[in-house]
């Protein structure tokens, strides 16, 4: 009996033991084939797209991206983007790690000084690295192997390039986006409901008002959606000339913080009285992103002021539930005084490609970038076959390069351009060759998809690009005539937004939504102002128009 | 008898401490060694530095007090967890002691197991189902309306707010309590009673002579045992129905932490708001405990 009782308690023990241990042991051993390699120097050739005589091997560091949906047995290492490397340079990039958690892992990497030769970083680490001497400066390497369409970028975006250097050389080229064409706002208007009550597009902010409230009359519901942040009356400010979120150039010269101008105020009175008269939803202050999009699905709601990615989320859920004919179109937002309307485009800069001071081969890396401006921008023109083209950008392939890619600003812009007449052609019915569209011509199919079957998932693109109403064809309208604002704050965040950005941001929302559901009049706005400033925002304004202005 | 020696008990209940082992080790690695994390509090933290970041002494921790948004959420945080801890008390014994004077066996299993129910969901789908029905358009207000009364913002008017948090907390938890405190009452002496009855006391004299005095040392072991958690207003509850219009009088300092420490990456001053609570409510534990010695008798060592 005794016995027993001993082996039960030596296997219990064991077994827990075991319990803790296991996963330890069971955690993979990083693996060690593809990294922990020297590579040595190798003699470029002299025209930059030749390819090395003998293979280049250069290391980088990948970010997982749940969006890239691999085909075959393609994985972050074996893909067609890594084997067009070693096709067109010789070049054998080989990922150092891949990891769902880039950040902590290269924050871990750098604490280790474990870089690979090209990877990505975001501007607080670029600081970072630049001070411990970690990476190269690029003046000459960009000089001598940057591809004339990635000096094209440069010219175009001085400003952007600056944050990336350090007393006046270049440390990280900034990876860009896909253009501020994205970055505009737009009224959306449900369309069956304005045909039906025969509304014209609207000029005025009144006008909006009027078509919303009939709606609410007519069809149930309210006539504007908000939620709790806020997101739409920091939209509905741009008609009073507000530049909420961004900062911008005061009459006097200094820099300020666009949230707390004095239009901001103007626009608050006017918001809080659409409260008071029931134009609101009355429930917005407890309602997320998720819910008011919910409301609006179900039909109670005709009139929203958005971003352009309104066609995207909840569009096709939206017609999915409401029918095709609920579509909404975007309309320009009509300002106060009739003056064209300005929207403040945040800097927005996707990261910067550093090169580690120990790589042998920086110009490898600069071939790399070179071709991913080529194939985004060159491709049809450089003769390349749709299939290749294909390769490279179906399935979210671009992603598998984040870290070692600069995108074109124009891309959307020009993007925009080509599937605009492409659709528009073949509205006309003339025949459309998609081969001249190169990666654009999924966009181009989902147009069509929609226009022919009314299939939802090519909503988005259809009102983004297809369709004479577009958020783009208004976009490119503002891009052309400068009808916006850039963030003053062009760069990385000063210390103390850093710290307490959202302890600053949390008090203006707060103090707005108190004017605007009545619990404080109109006037408050100064104390507000006053309790931003204290709390941090005199500080912030300090450091902003030291360090850029 | 006399007491063994500590070789003595080791070498006849070995098997016992063996299996105490894991437990003990699991606990020492997973909660005492990420102990020596609150050093960030003292630390201008800043994650490629890590541990070895710079140290400013309290700084964290002035910062924090010269934060009115702060201060207030210590404030909210004990008006509600106070509020809630009275309530918690009051109508889980009323309830209790109603159920107890059913002469329905069948019923009173009905009502226990009603009132019980909601206690088993979780505060995401509770909320979900509150905002609905408190909502200027749900069943609540369409009753109020019917009756003649204004309609009531329940989750977005900051005088409000914090009853709402409040009295749903209690709705939601007391059957839990009502349980614990019928257990408490099925231990009186039915004896007492029936001389009561003999004695010509009435229902309500018997209640007020003899079910409340005895009841009483439950009450204040239970009282005394939720003191520790005061500074806990209920995170979980109040995150997923608070909204900025509520701030003012709904801010708790878990919520206030989590927006600051996981939304804002202030890892440092996070990690000051904690290390802050905890030693309050070390204090309260301890003061807790002493009280339940003294006043219901209860001790774990």
């Amino acid at each position: 009996m005794r016995n027993v009782k001993w082996t039960a308690a030596i296997v219990l023990s064991i077994v827990m033991l075991l319990g803790i241990v296991g996963p330890f042991s069971l955690v993979k051993k990083p693996d060690t084939s593809s990294a922990g390699f020297i590579s040595e120097a190798v003699e470029p050739p002299e025209d930059i797209w030749a390819p090395y005589d003998e293979t280049v091997v250069i290391t980088t560091m990948v970010e997982e991206n749940s969006g890239t949906s691999f085909q075959g047995s393609d994985d972050y290492q074996n893909n067609p983007w890594y084997q067009a490397y070693k096709d067109r340079f010789n070049i054998d990039l080989r990922n150092k790690w891949v990891s769902n958690d880039y950040g902590t892992k290269l924050n871990l990497a750098i604490a280790d000084a474990d870089l690979a030769d090209v990877f990505y970083v975001d501007s607080s680490r670029l600081t970072t690295l630049y001070k411990a001497g970690l990476i190269m400066n690029l003046d000459d390497v960009f000089e001598r192997y940057a591809s004339d369409t990635l000096k094209s970028y440069w010219e175009e975006n001085k400003d952007t390039w600056e944050t990336g250097c350090f007393d006046g050389s270049l440390y990280g080229i900034p990876q860009m986006n896909y253009g501020i064409i994205d970055q505009f706002k737009y009224i959306w208007i449900r369309q069956d409901w304005m045909q039906e009550c025969g509304f014209d597009a609207p000029e005025t902010m009144d006008d909006v008002i009027e078509i919303a409230t009939t709606f609410a009359e007519k069809y149930g519901g309210y006539a504007l959606p908000d939620n709790q942040n806020l997101d739409i009356f920091f939209k509905v400010a741009l008609s009073w000339g507000a530049n909420p979120g961004i900062w911008v150039e005061q009459e006097d010269g200094t820099l300020g913080y666009g949230s707390i101008q004095p239009q901001m105020k103007e626009a608050l009175a006017q918001y809080a009285e659409w409260y008071k008269e029931g134009i609101i939803n009355s429930n917005f202050t407890t309602m997320d992103s998720d819910k008011m999009f919910q409301d609006m699905i179900n039909g109670n709601c005709g009139v929203i002021a958005f971003d352009h990615w309104f066609s995207y989320n909840p569009m096709p859920d939206l017609l999915t539930n409401l029918g095709p004919e609920a579509i909404f179109y975007p309309y320009e937002i009509p300002t106060q005084d009739g003056s064209p309307v300005k929207a403040g485009i945040p800097f927005n800069n996707g990261g910067y490609v550093v090169i580690s001071s120990q790589c042998k081969n920086p110009e490898a890396a600069m071939k790399i970038i070179n071709f991913f401006c080529y194939m985004m921008d060159d491709a049809v023109e450089g003769g390349e076959s749709t299939e290749f083209i294909y390769s490279l950008y179906d399935n979210n392939y671009p992603n598998i390069v984040r870290g070692t890619r600069v995108i074109n600003p124009m891309t959307d812009y020009n993007q925009y351009i080509q599937i605009k007449d492409a659709v528009d052609r073949y509205l006309a019915g003339e025949e459309v060759d998609t081969s001249e569209l190169g990666k654009n011509v999924s966009k181009f199919n989902s147009c069509v998809n929609w226009v022919e079957n009314q299939d939802v998932n090519g909503v988005g693109d259809w009102i983004q690009q297809g369709n004479d109403r577009s958020t783009y064809g208004i976009a490119k309208k503002y891009v052309d005539n400068e009808q916006y604002v850039k963030d003053a704050m062009w760069g990385a965040q000063t210390p103390t937004l850093q710290q307490a950005g959202s302890t600053l941001n949390d008090i203006l929302i707060e103090g707005f939504t108190k004017i605007i559901i009545g619990d404080q009049p109109v006037d408050y706005f100064d104390t507000i102002v006053e309790q931003w400033l204290t709390a941090g925002g005199s500080q912030a304004t300090a450091e902003v128009n030291e360090t850029y202005n | 008898m006399k007491k063994k020696s500590f070789a003595e008990t080791i070498k006849s209940q070995w098997q016992y401490y063996a299996m105490l082992l894991p437990g003990v080790v699991i606990t020492f690695i997973f909660c005492y060694i990420p102990l020596y994390g609150v050093i960030i509090a003292f630390e201008d933290y800043n994650v490629s530095a890590g541990f070895s970041s710079p140290w400013v002494g309290l700084k964290n921790f002035t910062y924090l007090f010269s934060q009115p948004t702060f201060v207030r959420t210590i404030w909210n945080t004990l008006f509600i967890s106070v509020w809630k801890l009275a309530l918690g008390v009051v109508v889980p014994v009323t309830f209790a002691i109603l159920l107890n004077e059913m002469r329905s066996n069948k019923l009173k299993r009905f009502y226990q197991t009603l009132i019980y129910i909601p206690n088993f969901l979780s505060w995401i789908i509770m909320a979900g189902v509150l905002m609905d029905i408190l909502a200027s358009d749900g069943a609540i207000n369409m009753i109020l309306h019917s009756l003649g009364f204004e309609s009531v913002n329940f989750l977005g008017s900051a005088s409000v707010f914090p009853w709402t948090m409040i009295i749903s907390d209690i709705w939601k938890g007391f059957g839990y309590g009502t349980v614990v405190y019928l257990a408490a009452l099925t231990g009186i002496d039915p004896g007492l009673y029936e001389s009561a009855y003999m004695d010509g006391a009435t229902r309500w004299q018997q209640i007020v002579k003899i079910t409340i005095p005895l009841l009483m040392p439950t009450i204040i072991l239970m009282t005394i045992l939720s003191l520790g958690n005061v500074l806990n207003a209920g995170f979980d509850q109040i995150y997923n129905m608070y909204s900025p219009a509520v701030w003012e009088t709904g801010d708790i300092i878990d919520t206030y932490v989590y927006r600051l420490g996981i939304v804002q990456a202030q890892y440092a001053v996070g990690a000051a708001v904690g290390l802050f609570k905890s030693l309050i409510s070390a204090v309260l534990v301890i003061v807790s405990y002493v009280l339940a010695d003294k006043l219901a008798g209860y001790r774990i060592l």
